[in-house]
């Protein structure tokens, strides 16, 4: 027999809970990842694309508009010198503003050409992950499904071996199945049912079950720690 | 502009919850049985669960960095 020790089965119990929770968070986390991806990828299509599209088609005209007024101005500004009319002295102005229009519509074109490079970008290196979030999601689900399901066997059996309500089930040892006959378990089902918890010493090394179960104190019953069933295909394997 | 939802760091968190838990749990539980579980369950899930935390990192990185050039 395998030298073990359960002297709580809520151990098992709150530990399977936590692996439910933990499961929860995993399927929340990791399925939420191609959603994620669709909102930016379409962030940058529908807003970002659309939006700098529309700033590139206005900006182009205004600076259309001011490189014509710039035009116009320098037009003026010989032709004035020609004539000896009133001259205009200068069409600076209309230089800078013109110049300023330009660098808003290189702006709006830069903005624009850097969102079709990251729809691209998302696509080829964003899809990927998230496949492998998908593939983690998958095999985490399955894990942790036949993780919860080996804890609920392993509770299963601790339970029918002790043959009492999950609500009552406050015990420090329990002797192994093996080395006690069915008659001996039931007895120490019925005598772990009705002892409180802290009544109970806890001992690795010689339960108080044991000692208080005719039967059970033979010298050759190794049972001085709890067998949990060892995580075996079958219900009823139990460590050797 | 999309939120990054964070993913990573409540997966990361919920890694360490589990590993916190298993460790209470052996207040009540020490037998090779418990040994087994960790072995053919526990192990392989935290394995596969960080690689998953690092791919939603990775990915809410990018997003994240494709949002602040972008916007």
């Amino acid at each position: 027999m395998t030298s073990a020790r359960l002297t709580n089965p809520d151990a098992i119990r709150d530990f399977r809970n936590h692996m439910v929770g933990f499961k929860e968070v995993c399927e929340s986390a990791l399925s939420g990842s191609a959603a994620e991806l669709s909102r930016v990828r379409d962030w940058l299509r529908v807003d970002q694309q659309s939006f700098w599209k529309k700033q590139l088609v206005k900006r182009e005209e205004v600076y259309q508009t001011a490189r014509r007024m710039w035009l116009e101005a320098e037009g003026d500004t010989v032709g004035a010198m020609n004539k000896r009319g009133p001259a205009k002295p200068s069409s600076m102005e209309e230089r800078i503003i013109m110049d300023r229009a330009r660098r808003h519509r290189d702006e709006a074109e830069e903005k624009l050409t850097l969102v079709r490079r990251w729809m691209l970008k998302i696509e080829q290196d964003g899809e990927p992950l998230v496949n492998q979030c998908q593939s983690h999601d998958f095999a985490l689900r399955e894990d942790c499904g036949k993780a919860i399901t080996q804890l609920d066997r392993l509770l299963d059996q601790v339970y029918a071996y002790l043959a009492v309500p999950t609500a009552d089930l406050r015990i420090t040892e329990m002797p192994s199945t093996e080395a006690l006959p069915p008659a001996t378990s039931a007895g120490v089902a019925e005598s772990l049912s009705g002892a409180s918890t802290d009544a109970l010493p806890a001992t690795d090394t010689a339960p108080a079950s044991d000692a208080s179960l005719p039967g059970a104190a033979a010298p050759e019953t190794p049972s001085a720690s709890a067998s949990v069933p060892a995580p075996a295909p079958a219900p009823e394997a139990h460590h050797a | 502009m999309p939120n990054v939802s964070g993913d990573d760091a409540l997966l990361e968190k919920a890694l360490k919850d589990l590993s916190a838990a298993w460790s209470r749990s052996s207040d009540g539980w020490q037998d090779a049985a418990r040994t087994t579980f960790a072995d053919l369950h526990l192990q392989p899930i935290e394995i596969r669960a960080r690689h998953g935390a690092k791919a939603i990192k990775q990915l809410e990185a990018l997003l994240a960095e494709a949002m602040r050039q972008c916007s």
